[in-house]
């Protein structure tokens, strides 16, 4: 009797750990839709928003939107690393905005980043950063829920450790918005990539 | 600083010679120095690099001169540069000479330092150091000084008489203090009234903000994590699995 209520418990215990077991590839797929979704299936939801409702705005900034790559993210606001580096976004889906400098579309250089690759092998913000194109737009959508357009000017590719004031500062008087990710090799001893993708772009 | 000489011409047109200073209240020395005149010309350079080694030093004190003809009251104007670190130094000086009145017209001088002199990425407070002196012949009240980046400018010492005049002798020290993210120029203007004129000067100050060093936002081609969220539950459902084999055994 004891033995047969005990083999019961155990039978409730594995129902409930294959359930959460089952329940993983769920949660796992619900993140990588994230990454997978094509852009127009994006942006169909609010059309009328996304068009027409850009202006000048120094709010701060909620989404970021990529339409040619695909790119539609949500944006983490950080500052610096303990080595003066400009800090990351936590999760690899998101970009992060540089903080301590302009908001987008303000005068000045707004800077956002995003990951290249992520550990085992989930997608990342930018892993396709690199199709950029000059002309491409890139929407940023505010607390508001305006948009601010950027149009790409150039793309250009530093050394990790190259002098980067010409990413983080302007004086033209004008709004830029400047992204950022990794590319290059892999330097293990470093443990980073050893040169940053960097994409200049002007408000339109 | 610029100081003309005669300061009036009571009697009519006639020459005039502008003397200017120019000193380095930095930290390092001034390269590829320019002396630009709206209205006077050559500016010739007459003693200072004692070096002569092109370059004004902190120590050096160069001193230009122009001459021209002035037929009307004139205020002449003279911008300053010069190259250091990569970035471009400038200052600008004023000098009014009455011509046909019996008036001196007052002078006045300002210079700003800031202090540090650079930031680390992100900023930092800054103090901004002005000093105002009168190089003229009269005294001067209603001294007002005003930053276009930084305020409030305060009043720290130097009227030593306490007579609310800038006198010739005098400095009279006044600080700002500001918190800067980002590199930032700006300019303090000092102006000081004599003999119904207002005299009026510009100090210009850059601060140079680190931009950060460029963000890490990759990992190894071949990085990965132990799946916890994975193992954990199949660890535990494995030795139950076990447990539940067992007890299976054991009553059969």
């Amino acid at each position: 009797m004891k033995s047969n209520l005990l083999s019961k418990k155990i039978l409730l215990l594995i129902t409930v750990f294959t359930g959460l077991i089952l329940s993983i590839p769920f949660v796992v797929f619900s993140n990588q839709e994230n990454f997978s979704q094509s852009p127009s299936s994006r942006f169909t939801e609010h059309p009328i928003t996304f068009i027409y409702q850009q202006q000048v705005s120094t709010t701060l900034p909620i989404y970021i939107k990529i339409p040619t790559i695909g790119v539609d993210a949500s944006i983490e606001y950080v500052g610096l690393t303990p080595d003066g580096a400009m800090d990351v976004p936590s999760n690899p889906a998101n970009v992060a905005w540089y903080n301590l400098g302009p908001r987008p579309g303000e005068k000045g250089s707004a800077v956002i980043a995003g990951h290249y690759g992520w550990k085992n092998n989930l997608p990342a913000v930018f892993d396709n950063l690199y199709e950029i194109k000059t002309g491409d737009k890139i929407y940023i959508e505010d607390e508001t829920g305006s948009n601010i357009i950027f149009v790409v000017r150039e793309i250009l590719i530093y050394d990790r450790n190259q002098d980067a004031s010409d990413v983080f500062e302007s004086t033209d008087g004008k709004a830029h918005l400047n992204l950022i990710t990794c590319t290059g090799n892999w330097d293990s001893k470093e443990n980073t990539r050893t040169e940053r993708l960097i994409i200049f772009a002007d408000k339109e | 600083m610029k100081v003309p000489s005669p300061l009036s011409l009571p009697a009519g047109p006639g020459s005039v010679t502008y003397t200017y200073t120019l000193s380095n209240i930095g930290t390092v020395p001034v390269t590829n120095i320019t002396m630009v005149g709206d209205s006077c010309d050559p500016i010739v350079l007459i003693s200072g690099d004692t070096n002569n080694d092109y370059r004004l030093d902190v120590t050096d004190t160069w001193v230009y001169t122009c001459s021209t003809i002035l037929s009307n009251t004139h205020t002449n104007i003279v911008t300053a540069t010069g190259q250091a670190n990569s970035m471009t130094a400038t200052d600008t000086a004023t000098a009014t000479v009455v011509v046909g009145v019996p008036v001196v017209p007052p002078l006045i001088h300002v210079t700003k330092i800031p202090s540090p002199l650079t930031l680390l990425a992100g900023g930092g407070t800054i103090t901004y150091t002005n000093k105002v002196t009168n190089p003229g012949t009269e005294s001067l009240s209603n001294i007002h000084l005003t930053d276009d980046k930084c305020s409030p400018v305060k009043y720290i010492s130097g009227d030593s008489n306490n007579n609310s005049k800038l006198d010739k002798t005098e400095t009279w020290t006044y600080t700002c203090q500001t918190n800067l993210t980002k590199t930032t120029v700006n300019t303090i203007t000092a102006s000081g009234e004599a003999n119904g004129l207002i005299a009026k000067d510009f100090a210009i100050a850059t601060v140079h903000v680190a931009a950060p060093k460029l963000p890490a936002t990759g990992i190894g081609p071949n990085e990965k994590n132990v799946p916890w969220d994975i193992v954990l539950p199949a660890g535990i459902f494995t030795v139950l699995l076990l447990l539940y084999i067992t007890q299976k055994k054991q009553t059969a």
